[in-house]
């Protein structure tokens, strides 16, 4: 690249980096609060079973 | 004709007032717009690295261009569009607004720091220099200043209401910066080139040059896409996570599970 393949690679690896982030980090955010929806209707759902047993 | 365009435009206005029917839309689109950009990216990555001619002036440092003019480019377009929401935010009191502007400001920040520094490293083979201060480079900076404001405005206020709508008029009124940026380049002397691409005019680059820039711009928009559509529809759940709907939606597993149902 005629002495300027360092300028070049740390342009397109920042581009990486900042792409890579954006992504891992959306991805990462919504499927922990999807997780932590179902757990929360999964415990609700126990919740109510149990305490319509305990009242039987 | 133009009555049924106009009628359904309305029906879309309305609905955009609905965060399910937002969430339950963009389904789709987020796939669409994710793959678009995996494979318009990989494509413009490649042809701009290996296959694209070297500059008669600058060499090879030129390639830098197919990141840095992207990024700049959708770095002031999804600012722009926070302008938008921010607007409609202040005079229709949509919520979708304010989730617009909250889902767009991380993205923003990375690829308006990104066109800065990767600016910066073109600019040291081409001006001998790693920053100057002109036009273009200081009117950018500006705008990254703005992104960072509005995010810390918004982290600073609690109240929802009120941080809404001050994110909405700084937003409205920051837009002002847009178009310093672009015409900074006719306006003052400059060692920042002209825009690469113009609607009006025959690029000054061969194709086999501007084609590559062509393909990471549009990689970028759909990139940009993807990423504030999925930030919009994790910030309608954030919102709405004790709304029926959402209920009904994560609900479901559940509830094949349980002897209950």
């Amino acid at each position: 690249m005629d002495g300027h393949g360092g300028y070049v690679w740390i342009a397109y690896a920042s581009t990486l980096l900042v792409l890579a982030a954006n992504f891992v980090a959306i991805r990462w955010s919504t499927k922990s609060h999807e997780r932590a929806l179902r757990w929360r209707h999964e415990a609700q759902a126990l919740n109510q079973q149990l305490n319509k047993e305990t009242a039987e | 004709m133009s009555g049924r365009i106009t009628s359904s435009l309305k029906q879309l206005w309305h609905k955009l007032g609905s965060p399910r029917w937002f969430y339950e839309i963009t389904h789709n689109w987020v796939r669409f717009f994710g793959v678009s950009a995996l494979l318009l990216l990989t494509v413009g990555f490649i042809w701009g690295i290996a296959f694209a001619p070297a500059d008669y002036q600058q060499g090879n440092s030129f390639r830098i261009m197919y990141v840095h003019v992207p990024a700049a480019m959708v770095g002031q377009s999804l600012y722009l569009g926070m302008g938008v929401a921010g607007f409609v935010g202040l005079v229709w009191r949509m919520k979708l607004a304010d989730v617009a502007i909250a889902a767009t400001l991380p993205l923003g920040i990375g690829l308006t720091a990104l066109a800065l520094f990767s600016g910066s490293v073109w600019g040291r083979p081409t001006w001998g220099s790693w920053w100057e201060w002109d036009g273009r480079t200081v009117s950018t900076l500006v705008l990254l200043f703005l992104y960072l404001g509005i995010y810390a405005l918004r982290e600073a206020i609690a109240d929802s209401n009120l941080r809404a709508r001050a994110a909405a008029l700084v937003s409205l009124v920051g837009t002002v910066n847009i178009p310093v940026i672009k015409y900074s380049v006719d306006w003052w002397n400059t060692l920042h080139q002209p825009a690469s691409f113009s609607l009006t005019e025959k690029p000054a680059m061969p194709p086999e040059m501007w084609l590559p820039l062509l393909v990471m711009a549009l990689g970028f928009y759909c990139f940009a896409a993807h990423n504030v559509l999925s930030r919009m529809r994790l910030e309608v759940l954030r919102r709405e996570g004790k709304t029926r709907w959402v209920n009904e939606l994560f609900a479901a597993p559940a509830a094949s599970q349980s002897t209950e149902r």
